[in-house]
């Protein structure tokens, strides 16, 4: 899968995993779990896979960490190479995939995946001694990884008796003690308080800002919203939308006084912006760039339009979730 | 990896009270309990027999036949429940002496009597018939003082048939004549094999909570992962091994009374621990990477492990079952476990217990090569939940 010879990719977020077209059936399935869906993950950012029960998230994490093995596509996993940072936006192919997930790839699962028997201590020690065999390392990187989730305090307390709050925090420690590159979060704040909740969030949005890559699956999507640059929305397998968070979800809507040439108006603005729906007495702008806007109010004062109300708004995930998700019923009531 | 491996599985097996209970305290009560059992005495049990004797008239069959009933140690009606009767019928004493004579004494027995029991009974009771026999034939043809009483004659037709100091039985004072012997290796054994119940437990939480999916983006092979699980467990088995040495040994001969175990060959018995350890923990892998869920590590590793120990003859000796049942425990790595321990014990040469060494090597590698075929192709199957 992935390609022995060593090329870059340039893009402004250095490209870790590129997934193009994946499918996957599991033989037990008349349908497959993940059909033809490809996936940008870049470093430093996070990107939110969402979507109902059912939907291929699972899959589709599984696919991209290397537990399963796509029927079709390719995945190609880049490293950080010394020749990659010669040229700060290059990354070389990983020539062992098994290799790359190893070293870069961390999993933290939905449920708690430690040994309640054991101390937060022993937890960590027990990992840490798997994935680093110098002891004299082990040492350093356990107290690290006590400080960075705030557990040091509990280190010696049996990790069943810890709260909700504090086992997602170890569930999270597991993973960074391996200091990973990627760390693949199955909805970590289940089942916890909010005050907890953000906490995470926060030591998330660390992650990302230490340029960790962040691939993050839950059905609270304020909290997708929160953290995610990216989102894939899937459904029975198939990616229904793909959006940039960062940098599409701000709507302006103008409403004005009747205009003479409502029309000519409509034209002018598309040549500025193609994604733009004009009512009789409304406009709808969708833009990309908040530097867009002079050009826009620009042409409206040209236009000699008397603007009675403006309305700023981001499109909000929840939208884009049940936008896409609605239409996609509508369609198949229809062809029914 | 391997010490913290080996701490990791210790904690998780001492903060299970039922693994504990299933490794310690399960076979320290069955070496006890065995150990009671088979160090009771025919003469304790006899003693406790109460037997029941009826005629049509108390004519002089019925003293004799009571009085040595007593003689072999049974009690005659006593006012207790009784466990057997006799009913003698009329014209006994005329035909005792007849060759061809038909059943004149009637034996029956209490519902809650084992075979065994019944057998000895009805041995004892054959015998006492048989002193009747003697005693008649002593009196037709004069042997008997007129004078003399009931008891006195009883007492010489015991003497006239015992046959003790015709026998002469070897072997009353060494190793093999403990109950002990028979009980406490089997039932160490049987708490050896056991382990299954917590590696099947422990790999079965491992895949529910995701540790064996997080432990997939590890640098650590599938193959790795069981070997490292192979040696914690047999680590701690080796713990297990001497706690119920100890216990075996020194502590249930003195609580039941018996001699104390002695290990004539000291290398042989630790040279026969490793094998039964590693061939009970490659057991034990195989049954874990079998099940699914925790019922079937219970029904399936329980189940065969109690199979097995009866067909060894661990609740019921060898030589007391039938042929086609003994020549079962042949197949029953159990029974080799057993053997070669009892041979580290009494002090036998390596060579008498290499065939059975080479038995259990087969087994163990067998099961490991197995299990490990079927854990790699489980964690393959394993995704993200």
């Amino acid at each position: 899968m992935v390609n022995q010879d060593s090329q870059a990719s340039q893009v402004q977020h250095k490209v870790i995993i590129k997934a193009e077209q994946l499918a996957f059936r599991y033989p037990s399935n008349d349908f497959p779990s993940i059909d033809n869906v490809t996936v940008t993950l870049k470093k430093g950012k996070c990107t939110g896979i969402i979507g109902p029960n059912g939907a291929g998230k699972s899959t589709l994490i599984s696919l991209l960490c290397g537990l399963l093995t796509p029927e079709k596509g390719q995945l190609t996993y880049y490293v950080d190479d010394e020749s990659s940072q010669a040229k700060s936006t290059l990354l070389t192919k990983a020539t062992n995939s098994q290799a790359f997930i190893e070293q870069h790839i961390a999993l933290i699962p939905q449920e708690y995946a430690f040994y309640p028997e054991l101390t937060v201590k022993q937890n960590l020690q027990y990992f840490i001694a798997i994935s680093e065999r110098k002891r004299d390392k082990q040492a350093s990187i356990l107290a690290a990884s006590l400080a960075q989730c705030q557990l040091t305090h509990v280190a010696n307390k049996k990790a069943a008796s810890l709260s909700g709050g504090y086992k997602r925090r170890l569930n999270i420690a597991i993973a960074l003690s391996k200091s990973p590159d990627i760390i693949f979060l199955d909805e970590p704040t289940v089942g916890i308080d909010p005050v907890s909740r953000q906490e995470i969030i926060d030591l998330l949005k660390t992650l990302k800002a230490q340029g960790k890559s962040l691939v993050y699956t839950s059905h609270m999507l304020n909290e997708v919203e929160q953290l995610c640059d990216d989102i894939i929305l899937l459904e029975q397998g198939k990616a229904l939308a793909v959006s940039d968070l960062t940098s599409s979800n701000m709507m302006i809507t103008v409403s004005f006084l009747a205009h003479p040439n409502t029309e000519m108006l409509r034209k002018q603005l598309q040549v500025l912006l193609p994604d733009i729906d004009t009512a009789q007495t409304q406009l709808n702008i969708k833009i990309a760039d908040i530097s867009q806007l002079n050009a826009i109010f620009t042409c409206l004062a040209q236009n000699m339009l008397v603007i009675k109300q403006l309305h700023f708004s981001q499109n909000s995930i929840d939208q884009l979730y049940f936008s896409v998700y609605h239409s996609k019923q509508a369609t198949q009531d229809g062809a029914c | 990896m391997l010490i913290e491996s080996i701490k990791k599985e210790a904690i998780i097996i001492l903060n299970d009270l039922h693994s504990v209970a299933v490794l310690l305290i399960l076979p320290i009560t069955f070496m006890v309990i065995m150990t009671f059992a088979m160090g009771e005495k025919q003469a304790n049990l006899v003693k406790k027999i109460n037997v029941s004797v009826h005629a049509e008239k108390s004519d002089y069959s019925l003293l004799s036949l009571v009085s040595y009933l007593k003689t072999s140690g049974f009690k005659v009606n006593q006012e207790e429940s009784v466990d057997a009767f006799i009913s003698i019928e009329s014209g006994f004493e005329r035909n005792l002496l007849l060759k061809d004579s038909e059943a004149q004494i009637l034996l029956s027995y209490s519902n809650e009597l084992s075979p065994q029991t019944r057998l000895m009974i009805a041995e004892l009771v054959k015998v006492s018939i048989s002193k009747m026999k003697l005693h008649a034939y002593m009196e037709e043809v004069g042997d008997f003082d007129e004078s003399l009483s009931m008891a006195e004659k009883v007492d010489i037709v015991n003497e006239s048939s015992s046959v003790d100091y015709l026998l002469n039985e070897q072997n009353q004072d060494q190793v093999f004549s403990a109950p002990t012997l028979y009980s406490i290796p089997s039932w160490l054994i049987f708490g050896v094999f056991f382990i299954v119940l917590p590696i099947s437990t422990t790999l079965i939480k491992e895949k529910e909570n995701g540790t064996l999916i997080r432990i997939q983006t590890y640098p650590i092979s599938n193959q790795q992962y069981l070997f490292t699980k192979a040696l914690s467990y047999s680590a701690v088995s080796v713990i297990q091994w001497l706690l119920l040495s100890v216990v075996g040994l020194a502590f249930v001969p003195w609580l039941t009374d018996q001699a104390l175990l002695v290990i004539n060959s000291p290398s042989l018995y630790l040279l026969s621990a490793a094998f039964i350890i590693a061939s009970a923990i490659c057991f034990a892998l195989l049954i874990a990477a079998l099940v699914n869920t925790y019922e079937q590590a219970i029904v399936l590793g329980g189940g065969i492990n109690i199979l097995m120990a009866a067909l060894s003859g661990f609740m019921v000796p060898i030589d007391m079952m039938p042929d086609a049942l003994a020549n079962i425990a042949n197949f029953s790595p159990m029974y080799w476990s057993a053997d070669i321990l009892k041979q580290g014990l009494a002090g036998d040469s390596l060579m008498q217990a290499v065939p059975n060494m080479i038995k259990l090597s087969v087994f163990g590698l067998g099961c490991y090569l197995l299990a490990l075929n079927l854990f790699i192709k489980k964690t393959n199957k394993l995704s993200w939940t």
